[in-house]
């Protein structure tokens, strides 16, 4: 399954997803997605390096199914998280 | 209530400068996230599924109207305009930024405020009684020693790196409306023959994982002696309490991996070697705390008020908020007045700044200037004079915060669930909100009485769903959110586990099982007297799973016969 | 390389720990782990510093503890904190008088509470720390609650201490 990396920047504790440019981006739409585990190791190889310079924290690798060319969120907490807010 | 001296307010005020120290450290890179985060969580500030939660301390849930709306203004200035109450008596932000949580350190400083040990493995907020000092059935007034427990544990450098979460409540009545049972440490004040009051100690109580109901560590401890003992008890545990395993670190796993006689030896033992005039609360610092809890000079009024008594009469909400909202106070001619958070489909325990100031506004003008917090997520003004009560209704009706539910089976008491929380597994505010709407009707809810229903959204129960008449607990089953119901469970002083009912159901079937679940206690309980944890001691769960997971009429009076000729 | 943090001066460590079959020259300041210390006789416990975790010791080796001239309790971990209650233990019970030293996971903003517990010597490797203890840098709170464990400059409230003078 493709996965995308999400974290909390550090100052805000905002939801944050790896977009392309090792640019953190509010929205998942934008995260890189990696198709296998070898890209997926990339993917967390930079993550880790930003947790270091204490830009974010709480990185990790989280599944999304494509659609429409876009990662969405499979589980419903990732659901969640990434609607910025409560369902209620 | 109490009031910080010189030293108080240097302690917070040092508390918070260290903080923002620590902060500053951390930005800086000069502490990692692994090293920081003990010390945020000593001040309150989890990482949540969206954002930072800021948990402030609310001591023994007793607020000024002062420092309400000083939670109202940190509300809207730096989170979205609301604030959570919580099942230990406190209240929490949802939306806080870590660059600003040392400058709402300060304003909370301001007020006499702060959030420390709200979390992490430290002594957090002492709970107590939200009746404390005015229930009619109140031996002595709990919170002077709910005030002194707070100093002691306030960043007493031994107990800073306990294994686990340690949480204590303390009670002064007849009835336990603190939940004492499942708390790590429970205190009882208790009376002996000759007239002395004393503690009851219990221990090794707790939700979560593995719940249990604590056990009387000493039926009696002279007053005086209680930080020295609690200091033994606290020394055994930071000692021997399991390190290797998170979900069994907690001071219940070792009271009953020892049985309660050797922990009891080992914590008597302690005790005799401490030196307990070092430890122990001087009589001129009791007394100095005690001056703070003075009764405020309630003159006592006729106990009939004309003015209720017609307005009950003509207005059945005002009625049953009466009968349901109010309590006997100590002082003739005032009642007790509770304000449930709980509306239909509202969020349980959730409170808007407005709202805030609504209830900073009526306790200023009517209940002495002070507000309490109850552990079922509910606000209470402890001094309304009755003559006041209408006034009172009528404000809160203008401000939705008028529900008279309080005890009833929409006065959910819920987590915050996956909506919020990074632990949870599945929602729990969603299920809140629809069993609320389906029991809208006000003569069906008086009809069931008094009922406790608990929602949690994982095993880590912050919702107290164990200790729940009926309980909720959200599980993952496979990615889709389902929930197991437990039955029978009591927080009080007949303290009892719900027993689990059975297969988890998905969530949109969870209020038709709660609807068939009270169907069956109204159809065949003895009478409105038998309430459903008694109910339910007596015919067990055969009747309550027919209906729940076959729905079928004929197999429920199957199951109540079985139950009544004993099978 | 750990370098000493006491009374508001770091500097190397006077003490070493004696490996194998070495023998100590006489004077050498040396440590041994505590089963090792344990076999010593009296006159050379009294003379060998000795280093163990605080769940290894039990009450009455903490009452032979007390011969020691030095005592080096390791924290595996800050957040273990079973090293507050034996330092409280060996000082206020068995009235230790030497110097009570924590090394391993030690790091600044626990110094103070550890301080106050009753160690008088720091064991640290974590860089940002021993720059913030050289430029005297302590981030602890001045007040206390608990008398029975201050330290230097923490203040009290005096209706706490009623008629007995604070620990200094």
């Amino acid at each position: 399954m493709p996965s995308v990396i999400t974290a909390n920047l550090l100052r805000s504790g905002e939801v944050v997803y790896l977009a392309e440019g090792e640019r953190w981006a509010p929205s998942l739409a934008d995260a890189i997605a990696a198709a296998d585990s070898g890209a997926a190791a990339s993917l967390q190889a930079i993550a880790a390096r930003h947790v270091a310079a204490n830009e974010v924290v709480g990185a990790y690798l989280m599944d999304v199914r494509i659609e429409g060319g876009v990662p969405c969120p499979v589980s419903m907490r990732e659901a969640i998280r990434a609607a910025r807010g409560p369902t209620i | 209530m109490y009031r910080y001296d010189d030293y108080d307010h240097a302690f917070v005020r040092s508390r918070s400068d260290q903080f923002r120290d620590q902060v500053k450290r951390r930005l800086a890179g000069e502490l990692t996230e692994e090293q920081f985060r003990p010390l945020r969580l000593q001040n309150g500030l989890y990482l949540q599924l969206h954002a930072y939660m800021l948990r402030l301390a609310i001591p023994y849930g007793v607020l000024s109207a002062r420092q309400l709306r000083a939670i109202a203004v940190i509300a809207r200035r730096y989170d979205r305009g609301y604030g959570h109450l919580t099942t230990r008596q406190n209240i929490q932000f949802n939306w806080i930024k870590l660059e600003d949580a040392p400058d709402i350190l300060d304003r909370l400083a301001d007020v006499e405020m702060h959030a420390i040990q709200t979390s992490g493995n430290c002594i957090r907020n002492v709970t107590s009684d939200p009746y404390a000092g005015v229930a009619a059935d109140e031996i002595e007034d709990p919170r002077v020693w709910a005030e002194a427990l707070r100093q002691w544990s306030s960043v007493h450098p031994e107990f800073l790196f306990l294994p686990r979460k340690f949480k204590i409540a303390i009670t002064g009545a007849l009835e336990d409306r603190a939940a004492v049972l499942f708390h790590d440490i429970g205190i009882r004040i208790v009376k002996r023959r000759g007239g002395a009051t004393g503690f009851a100690i219990l221990v090794g109580g707790g939700q979560g994982r593995t719940p249990y109901i604590a056990q009387e560590l000493r039926g009696f401890l002279e007053q005086r002696h209680l930080l020295s003992y609690l200091e033994a008890v606290l020394r055994v545990y930071n000692l021997h309490g399991r390190r290797d395993n998170k979900y069994k670190a907690r001071i219940k796993i070792l009271v009953n991996a020892l049985g309660i006689d050797e922990f009891r030896r080992q914590v008597e033992a302690e005790w005799d070697r401490l030196d307990k005039a070092s430890i122990d609360l001087p009589e001129a610092e009791r007394a100095r705390i005690a001056s703070h809890f003075a009764p405020p000079a309630l003159a006592a009024k006729p106990l009939r008020s004309e003015a209720v008594a017609r307005r009950r009469a003509d207005d059945k909400a005002f009625d049953a908020f009466f009968r349901n909202n109010t309590t006997a106070h100590r002082v003739a001619g005032h009642r007790i007045v509770t304000i449930a958070l709980k509306a239909p489909g509202a969020v349980p325990g959730d409170v808007t700044a407005t709202q805030m100031d609504v209830v900073a506004d009526l306790a200023e003008r009517y209940s002495a200037r002070e507000v309490r917090i109850t552990y079922t997520q509910n606000f209470v003004l402890p001094h309304a004079a009755l003559d006041d009560l209408p006034a009172i209704y009528d404000t809160l009706v203008a401000n939705g915060l008028a529900s008279n539910n309080a005890g009833l089976i929409t006065d959910i008491i819920a987590c915050p669930g996956l909506d919020y929380c990074d632990l949870a597994n599945a929602r729990s505010i969603p299920i809140a909100q629809s069993v609320s709407k389906l029991f809208a009707s006000p003569e069906r809810v008086a009809e069931i009485g008094a009922l406790r229903l608990n929602i949690s959204g994982c095993i880590n129960a912050c919702g107290h769903h164990h200790s729940g008449n009926i309980g909720i607990l959200g599980v993952d089953k496979k990615g889709t959110e389902h929930y197991q119901i437990t039955l029978g469970g009591s927080p009080s002083d007949d303290a009892s586990i719900g027993t689990l009912l059975g297969p988890s159901l998905p969530a949109e079937d969870v209020p038709a099982a709660i609807e068939a679940i009270v169907d069956v206690y109204l159809a065949m309980r003895r009478d409105a007297g038998e309430d459903f944890v008694a109910f339910y001691r007596r015919v067990g769960a055969a009747p309550f799973k027919a209906r729940v997971y076959s729905g079928s009429a004929a197999e429920t009076t199957r199951a109540l016969e079985t139950a009544s000729t004993g099978g | 390389m750990a370098r000493i943090y006491a009374n508001g001066v770091i500097a190397e460590d006077t003490w070493r720990p004696l490996h194998g079959d070495e023998v100590a020259a006489h004077g050498d300041l040396v440590n041994v782990p505590l089963d090792r210390w344990l076999a010593l006789s009296r006159a050379d416990q009294s003379r060998t510093g000795v280093t163990l975790a605080a769940h290894e010791a039990g009450e009455s080796d903490l009452a032979r503890l007390a011969r020691a001239p030095l005592v080096v309790i390791t924290l595996p971990a800050f957040t273990d904190g079973r090293a507050y209650s034996v330092a409280r233990t060996l000082r206020e019970r068995h009235h230790y008088t030497g110097d009570l030293r924590a090394s391993g996971d030690v790091l600044l903003d626990q110094i103070p509470l550890l301080e106050r517990c009753g160690f008088t010597s720091f064991a640290i490797k974590h860089g940002p720390t021993l720059d913030a203890l050289s430029r005297g840098h302590i981030p602890a709170i001045a007040t206390s609650y608990q008398r029975a464990t201050l330290a230097r400059h923490l203040s009290i409230r005096p209706t706490l201490t009623g008629h007995e003078e604070p620990r200094a």
